[in-house]
């Protein structure tokens, strides 16, 4: 990949990383959490998304990025008070900030009219503060604040969430990798007041890129008492300038106690190719080999510089990296320095410090995971091999060839578990986008709504996390738009105004769990059965239990709004959520009180990639069942069998009788299906919770097996989910357990589905409510 | 030249990257005439902003023509402040160190006349 695009594709990851702390910690405040940490963080996230904006001259997007930066410095200033409307206001600006990175990244457009009205609002917000300490200088500039200076180190870019930066830096042979170095200087400094002489000659780029001299002057002044001298001496007359050009320069002499350098660069960080910087201490030897650094570089634009260094790009982006550590220990070293009155204040920041630093990541081509994931499914599937040809030479199972082979295996699965683990993530990347939706959703149908989030910390497959966006985002819309009541409505009931949709995740013995849940009016049963008996979907007869009813809404078509709103009921409804959950392997349950809210669960697996299988015979063909679907097996005995008609059979288990449906039969291995006591039948659970036996001739054993796909590699086969290769190389079909328990039209059935709890009156179409209409 | 056909401009709400080629030609178009330049809508300064008005001082100066900035907002004296600038106010023009003709000979006005 050009080395230019590499670099903008981590930018807007890491801006998606940013803007996730963004709304974490704006969130965090709106829940009325005051750590100026959470401040910091969140203004340092707008700051950087902008300083790497900057970099790729992305100019909307640094425009909003600017004005909502400057609102953010002045709650962390403390001159505006985060009060509960201000926070809902930044919470709608990071919306629209997320909008302009992606319309950025992606080439779409953003709503100019939303972006206009929100960066307004977050003028006035700032302007609103009225100047308050700064009316030293223009208030003018309330609104136009730029980049606000943290002496704090701990502040300077740490590597995990600033690398573009530090690598755009590091490139320029500039900022980034001199924190580290530079931190050792202050260590020195502990001269009350000292004088900088600071001469900043601003270039054409840094005009045209919407950065102002007169900010980074006013940024100056926050360090200390500052001096500014303005030189005009290039200015030509009226008639022979560019007015866009720029022509003045200034010097200053900054003058304050514990003034760092790397403070003052950081005043000049995002402009750092766009003029000439000359930082002196007073007293200190002529201009610092930095200095002229940048000068050679001084009119050369950002982009240009990045292309030159293409070639330097792995390398710079490892220097990068180390200068946590190096600044940790540098930082260590000043508390040690005997400067007393600092010490105790530098030990806090270095234990913020420490708590900030997150673990060292890397980024991985997700390519490349995936190819490791391959290659150790292949181990798997070798060493079982390997095992099967020990074990049919004959050696005893105490042998050393034999033994070696255990620990192989032992080894293999914990590779296996490894690779699986670097796929994982945190289901809070898919769950951060929800507080969005609810918002939006709450000011679309004017419900007061409340999201809480729990277990965003739960790990499960990226590709199982990608695929819940969509029917996590649906299932959400429906809890408010069909789910709770209007504010009124709910004082009427006498709940609060507010209402609370939850979403939880959670790991349930090998499996993820996710609830999402609302306290609002629960499911209109006698509304949802009419629905359903009015579009023909079941006959006005039936006799249904509630949780049947419940279940009608996954039917296909099925939507019980009265009118198709905005939000939800876009025909769409909740049989594509239920066929999505399936697809990923999942289940999705719903149980509803009237009054008291519905409760939608999905359960998925944790991979996509390897599944727990009962491997077992049917008409000579090995087929696994997915362990998850299995409640138990059995041995029919012939008096629990009964005849429902010509094809279809029934068996009682435990008082309810469920389906009995032969494998070999329903996927065409055999037209004659032999004696069920012959067999061995396993009691399965569908979607839904429907029941069938699943007869098979017999079990060979449990297996963890590696999924591969039969659908990329051959093409789709109705009863077979995916395929796999087993130990002595033959390939088994495993089985999509809701496919085969579905009766084939010729079978019988039509009538409304029942769960197995449904008795004999139903039994005899098993079929799923998905599949009916 | 019509040196009593005094020219006023109101300067911009606000002086920016965007803004400066407009005041810039609106500045050429008035030259040679007294100009009084009204700054009691300015809101923002910036340094491109500065720096045409800096130079126009200059030319004016130059022109050996009146150049008087009146009714300064707060922001715009602010601005200048923190630009170390002077406030432009001073109706006798006076040359800046690269305009090197003195204004008030009478060559300079012949020569540009």
């Amino acid at each position: 990949m050009d080395p230019l695009a590499a670099i903008k594709v981590t930018f807007f990851q890491e801006c998606e990383e940013q803007l996730a702390e963004l709304e974490g910690g704006l969130l965090a405040m709106e829940g009325g959490d005051h750590d100026p940490e959470i401040v910091n963080a969140v203004f340092r996230a707008v700051h950087s998304i902008k300083g790497g904006a900057g970099a790729f001259s992305l100019e909307a997007l640094v425009r909003f990025s600017h004005v909502f930066e400057t609102a953010l410095d002045l709650i962390r200033g403390g001159d505006i008070q985060a009060d509960q409307e201000t926070l809902k206001l930044l919470l709608r600006s990071a919306d629209v900030l997320a909008d302009h990175v992606r319309a950025a990244r992606d080439g779409g457009v953003v709503d100019e009219g939303r972006s206009s009205a929100m960066a307004e609002a977050l003028e006035a917000l700032a302007s609103g503060m009225g100047g308050g300490g700064e009316a030293d200088t223009g208030d003018g500039f309330d609104d136009f604040v730029f980049n606000p200076v943290s002496i704090d180190m701990s502040d300077a870019p740490a590597p995990a969430d600033d690398s573009v930066a530090a690598l755009l830096a590091s490139i320029t042979g500039g900022d980034a990798d001199g924190g580290a170095g530079e931190a050792d200087a202050p260590a020195s400094d502990d001269a009350p007041s000292q004088t900088w002489h600071v001469r900043f000659y601003p270039q054409v780029g840094l005009y045209q890129k919407a950065n102002e001299a007169g900010l980074l002057l006013r940024e100056l002044g926050r360090l200390g008492e500052v001096a500014v001298r303005l030189d005009a001496s290039g200015l030509p007359l009226l008639q022979n300038m560019n007015p866009e050009d720029a022509y003045l320069g200034w010097s200053a002499d900054l003058t304050g106690p514990g003034i760092e350098e790397s403070a003052i660069r950081e005043v000049f960080e995002w402009v750092e190719g766009d003029c000439y910087l000359d930082i002196v201490r007073e007293g200190a030897a002529p201009p610092v080999a930095q200095a002229s650094g940048v000068d050679a570089v001084g009119d050369v634009d950002v982009m240009a510089l990045i292309r030159a260094a293409q070639a330097a790009e792995v390398p710079a982006a490892a220097a990068a990296a180390p200068t946590a550590p190096a600044r940790a220990s540098a930082e260590a070293k000043a508390t040690a320095e005997p400067a007393k009155a600092k010490e105790a204040a530098l030990d806090a920041k270095a234990q913020a410090a420490a708590r900030e630093a997150s673990p060292q990541t890397i980024r991985v081509d997700l390519e490349r995971v995936d190819r490791l994931i391959d290659l150790v499914g292949e181990l798997v599937i070798n060493q079982a091999m390997l095992t099967q040809r020990v074990a049919e030479c004959g050696l005893q199972r105490a042998s050393s060839v034999a033994m070696g082979l255990d620990d192989l295996e032992q080894l293999t699965r914990e590779i296996q578990d490894s690779v699986m683990a670097i796929r994982a993530q945190p289901v809070k990347s898919v769950f951060q986008r929800f507080p969005r939706l609810v918002r939006e959703i709450a000011a679309m149908t004017g419900k007061e709504v409340r999201l809480i989030m729990d277990g965003e910390g739960t790990e499960v497959d990226k590709t199982v996390i990608e695929r819940l966006s969509d029917p996590l985002t649906h299932m959400i819309r429906n809890a408010i738009d069909h789910g709770l009541e209007t504010p009124e409505e709910r004082e009427a009931a006498g709940k609060p105004r507010e209402g609370v949709v939850r979403l939880a995740a959670l790991h349930r013995s090998g499996r993820i769990v996710i609830e999402i849940s609302d306290d609002g009016r629960g499911i209109n049963r006698p509304r949802v059965k009419q629905i359903a008996v009015d579009k023909g979907l079941i006959s006005p007869e039936a006799n249904l239990s509630d949780d049947e009813i419940d279940n009608l809404i996954f039917m296909a078509g099925f939507s019980t709004a009265a009118t198709v709103s905005d939000i939800s009921g876009r025909g769409v409804g909740m049989d594509v959520v239920r066929r999505s959950i399936q697809s990923l392997g999942g289940r999705i349950n719903i149980s509803s009180r009237p009054g008291q809210g519905s409760t939608f669960t999905l359960s998925l697996p944790l991979t996509l990639a390897v599944l727990d299988g009962m491997v077992v015979t049917v008409a000579g063909q090995t087929l696994v069942a997915p362990l998850t679907a299995i409640i138990e097996s059995l041995q029919p005995k012939a008096c629990d069998v009964r005849n429902l008609g010509p094809n279809a059979q029934v068996i009682a288990i435990r008082d309810t009788h469920v389906p009995l449906i032969d494998i070999g039969r329903s996927l065409g291995y055999r037209t004659v299906t032999p004696p069920p006591t012959e067999g061995v039948a396993l009691l399965v659970e569908g979607e839904g919770g429907s029941r069938a036996a699943l007869m098979v001739d017999a079990i060979q054993g449990q297996r963890q097996v590696v999924i591969k796909s039969l659908e990329a590699n051959y093409r789709p086969v109705p009863g077979i989910a995916a395929a796999t290769i087993l130990g002595d190389g033959r390939v088994a079909l495993i089985l999509d357990i809701d496919a085969v328990m579905v009766p084939k039209p010729h079978e019988g059935g039509g009538a409304i589905a029942a769960p197995a709890n449904g008795g004999l009156d139903t039994v005899g179409a098993p079929t799923s409510l998905a599949k009916v209409g | 030249m019509d040196a009593d056909d005094a020219a006023t401009l109101v300067l911009p709400s606000v002086l920016d990257l965007k803004s400066v080629g407009g005041l810039h030609a609106d500045l050429l178009a008035v030259r040679g005439r007294p100009l009084t330049v009204d700054a009691s809508q300015v809101s923002r300064l910036g340094g491109l902003g500065l720096q045409v008005l800096l130079a126009a001082r200059s030319t004016w100066a130059a022109d050996a023509q009146p150049f008087e900035v009146v009714n300064p907002s707060e922001d715009f004296t602010g601005a200048l402040d923190l630009f170390g600038a002077p406030h432009l106010e001073p109706v006798a023009p006076e040359p800046d160190s690269q305009t090197a003709t003195d204004p008030n000979s009478v060559d300079a006005r012949e020569l540009r006349s």
